[in-house]
C-alpha cells in the first residue's frame, strides 16, 4: 500500500535571497503547472511544513519560504546542491478558464506574493510560448511592509514592461528615499486601475485583514462576488484532509482550497 | 437461561485470547480523577473478569485504532542535508504491534467508529495507511446498554442501536449468552447455543436530561456573533479534555521526537491535538484564529452536530456524553445543542 505521507527527495537547483529572511528555493521536481497548488516539505530531521509553489519551471518548481519557525530555520541552512523532501502537489488551483480573455487583477500583501506570482509567470511567460489563451488585460497591485521587504524586486520591474504594476510599502523611512513606489496599503490603489468593471477578475492573497478590506473595496466597485478569487493559509499538519487543523466549518483549505471563489470563502469563518 | 456457564464461558475467552488480542472496559482502582475514586477506561485484559460490563468508560476505546502518539517515521540520518538523507516510513512497526484485536463496544462506540472511517480512509480520497492497518485488524463484540447511563443521549442522535458486530456476548446472573454474527467467531462457541438472545438496546436518552436533543440544521454564521458563547469564554478553561474523551475527535498534531534508546534517531510521531487549545490553529509569523475560548467552542460543537453532517452525510456527534462528563468546568454539549437550537428558533421568527 502507498502510504500517503511518504515524501520524495529534490534536489536544489538554486537559492535566492530576496530579503535576509526570505529566500527561494529552485526544486527539481516533475509537478506540472499548476498555480495555487501547495506542496509539503519535508526536512528528515525536522519535520514538515505546506509552502505555496511560488513559480514553476521545466522539471522544477520554486517555492517562496521566510525563515521564521523550526523547519525553515534549517531549511535556510541549506546549499545548492543539497536534497530536501516533498509530497504533493495538493489543493485547487485558481481557475484558469475563467480568466481566458478576461482582464485579471491580482493583488497581493507581503508573502501572499508566492501564491500570484506563480499566475502571473503563467500569463506572461507560460500561456504565450505554449499557445494557451491569453487575458485581455493583467494588472498586478503589490504591498509590502517597508522598501526593505520588497519580494521578487526584479521580476515586478520586468513584468512592469508588458502590464501595469503597482507596488506600494505601508510605510517607508526616511533612508529609503531612493523608493519610486506608492505609499499605502493596496486598498488605496484599487481607484488607480483602469478599465475596471463588473467583469473583472480579481485574486487576493495576502494577510486575513488586508484581504477582507480589500474585497470589501472592490465590492464597492460593483466587481460581481463571483469573479472574486481569495487563497487562504492556515495551520497544516498533513495536507490530506486528516489533521485537521485547517477545517474552516464543512470545508478543509488542504482539499477544498486554499483558493476559494468569494462565494464560498464569505461564508468561511473561522 | 444462559447459554454458557461462568466457568464455559472463561474457557471460551482464554480460547479467544490465544487468537486475537482483548480490548475492552475495565476499572482501574484508585485512578479515578478525585481521590479514591476508581477510573473505568479501555485496556487489554487477560481474564473475561476484568471486563466491565454495567459502566460507562471515561476515555473512548479510539486509541487502539489512532494511538494518543504513534511514529510515522523514522529518520536515522544525523546529516539530512545530505543528498542521501532518508526517512523510512513506519508501517511495517504498526503491522506487528497490532495483532488481530477484539474491541467490546457499546453502541454508539460502534457508530464512532463510522466517523473515524470517513475521517482517515474516505476524506479527500485519501488513506492514511496507519489507522487502515489497525482497522483491518478489529473485530467488535458489543456490549448492550438495557438503560442510558448519566449524560447519554445516544437516542436523540440516533445511535443507541446498531447491527455493525461480530459476537454480542451478554452478561447472565449465572453465566453468558451468545449472538454470533460472524462466521469466524462459530467455532470459539460450538453448537450448546439453545435460542438467541438479541442485545437490548436502550430508547430513551440518560433519565436526568428531560428534553429531547434536537440536531440543528442549517445553520449560518449568524450565530457566530451570538453571545451565547461568551458563557463559554467564561467558563472553559480550554484543557481539551472534551477531545481527548470523545470518540470521534481524529485531530492531530505531527512533532519530531528524538529516539530515547539510539542516539542520533529522530522519530516523527503523530500526537493528539485539541482545538480547544489557542495554538490548534497559529499560523508561522504568530497568527492565530478564535482567539476566544468561547469561539473554540463554538467550533467544536458546530463541527460534531452540524458542520461534519453537511460533509458527511451524517452526525459526528454520538451522544456519548463523555466530554460532559470529563469536563471540569461541567459544560454540557447536550445544554450548548439546546441553546443552539433556541437561538435558531428565534432567529427563524
Amino acid at each position: 500500500m502507498e502510504n500517503s505521507y511518504n515524501s520524495k527527495p529534490a534536489k536544489i537547483l538554486n537559492i535566492t535571497k530576496h530579503t535576509q529572511v526570505e529566500w527561494s528555493f529552485l526544486l527539481e521536481t516533475t509537478i506540472e503547472y499548476t498555480p495555487g497548488q501547495f506542496v509539503f516539505v519535508s526536512l528528515p530531521h525536522v519535520s514538515e511544513i505546506p509552502i505555496t509553489i511560488s513559480g514553476f519551471r521545466k522539471n522544477a518548481i520554486e517555492i517562496t519560504v521566510r525563515n521564521v519557525g523550526t523547519v525553515t530555520s534549517e531549511l535556510f541552512k541549506l546549499k545548492v546542491g543539497d536534497a530536501i523532501y516533498y509530497r504533493g502537489p495538493y489543493g485547487e488551483l485558481f481557475p484558469l478558464d475563467q480568466y481566458d480573455n478576461e482582464h485579471l487583477l491580482l493583488i497581493a500583501g507581503g508573502s501572499g506574493m508566492a501564491a500570484v506570482k506563480s499566475l502571473v509567470e503563467y500569463y506572461l511567460e507560460y500561456s504565450l510560448k505554449n499557445n494557451k489563451p491569453k487575458l485581455k488585460k493583467l494588472d498586478l497591485v503589490v504591498g509590502f511592509r517597508t522598501p526593505k521587504h520588497v519580494l521578487y524586486a526584479k521580476e515586478l520591474k520586468k513584468w512592469g514592461k508588458n502590464s501595469d504594476v503597482i507596488v506600494t510599502v505601508d510605510k517607508h523611512e526616511d533612508e529609503d528615499e531612493s523608493w519610486l513606489g506608492g505609499v499605502g496599503f493596496v486598498v488605496d490603489f484599487i481607484k488607480d486601475i483602469q478599465d475596471l468593471g463588473r467583469n473583472s477578475r480579481v485574486v487576493v492573497v495576502g494577510p486575513p485583514v488586508m484581504m477582507t478590506n480589500t474585497v470589501r473595496e472592490l465590492l464597492s466597485y460593483n466587481i460581481q462576488e463571483k469573479n472574486i478569487w481569495l487563497s487562504f493559509e492556515r495551520h497544516m499538519k498533513c495536507g490530506i484532509g486528516k489533521c485537521g487543523h485547517c477545517r474552516i466549518r464543512d470545508k478543509y483549505v488542504c482539499l477544498d482550497g486554499p483558493v476559494f471563489n468569494y462565494i464560498e470563502a464569505k461564508s468561511l469563518i473561522d | 437461561m444462559p447459554d454458557y456457564t461462568e466457568k464455559n464461558t472463561k474457557i471460551t475467552f482464554n480460547n479467544l485470547l490465544k487468537d486475537y488480542k482483548i480490548y475492552a472496559p475495565v476499572k482501574q482502582p484508585g485512578a479515578g480523577r478525585l481521590s479514591s475514586t476508581d477510573l473505568i477506561t479501555y485496556d487489554y485484559v487477560s481474564s473475561l473478569a476484568e471486563i466491565v460490563f454495567d459502566e460507562k468508560t471515561y476515555f473512548s476505546p479510539k486509541a487502539v485504532l489512532f494511538p494518543t502518539r504513534e511514529t510515522m517515521y523514522v529518520s536515522r540520518e544525523t546529516m539530512y542535508v545530505s543528498k542521501n538523507g532518508s526517512l523510512t516510513d513506519s508501517l511495517e512497526k504498526t503491522e506487528q504491534e497490532i495483532p488481530i484485536t477484539i474491541l467490546f463496544l457499546r453502541s454508539c462506540d460502534i457508530h464512532a467508529l463510522k466517523v473515524l472511517d470517513t475521517m482517515f480512509l474516505k476524506n479527500g480520497n485519501f488513506e492514511d495507511p496507519y489507522y487502515k492497518k489497525r482497522r483491518e485488524n478489529i473485530r467488535i463484540f458489543l456490549l448492550e446498554c438495557p438503560e442510558a447511563f448519566e449524560t447519554c443521549f445516544c437516542v436523540s442522535m440516533n445511535t443507541n442501536q446498531t447491527q455493525d458486530y461480530s459476537v454480542f456476548l451478554k452478561k447472565e446472573k449465572n453465566g453468558y449468552s451468545v449472538k454470533v454474527q460472524d462466521q469466524e467467531f462459530a467455532k470459539y462457541f460450538p453448537d450448546n447455543v439453545t435460542e438467541e438472545v438479541e442485545p437490548r438496546f436502550c430508547q430513551k436518552d440518560s433519565p436526568s436530561e428531560k428534553t429531547k436533543v434536537t440536531i440543528p440544521k442549517n445553520i449560518d454564521t449568524e450565530i457566530f456573533k451570538h453571545p451565547l458563547w461568551d458563557e463559554y469564554s467564561a467558563r472553559c478553561i480550554a484543557c481539551g479534555r472534551c477531545n481527548t474523551s470523545c470518540p470521534t475527535c481524529t485531530c492531530f498534531s505531527v512533532q519530531s521526537v528524538p529516539d530515547k534508546d539510539e542516539p542520533g534517531v529522530m522519530n516523527r510521531k503523530r500526537i493528539w491535538s485539541s482545538c480547544q487549545i489557542e495554538d490548534f490553529s497559529r499560523l508561522a509569523g504568530d497568527h492565530k484564529f478564535r482567539k476566544s475560548v468561547g469561539d473554540r467552542m463554538r467550533y467544536k460543537v458546530l463541527h460534531k452536530v452540524h458542520d461534519f453532517e453537511k460533509r458527511n452525510g451524517f452526525s459526528m456527534c454520538v451522544g456519548c456524553g463523555r466530554c460532559d462528563d470529563v469536563c471540569p468546568e461541567y459544560i454540557s454539549m447536550q445544554k450548548s445543542i439546546h441553546k443552539i437550537n433556541e437561538v435558531t428558533a428565534q432567529e427563524m421568527k
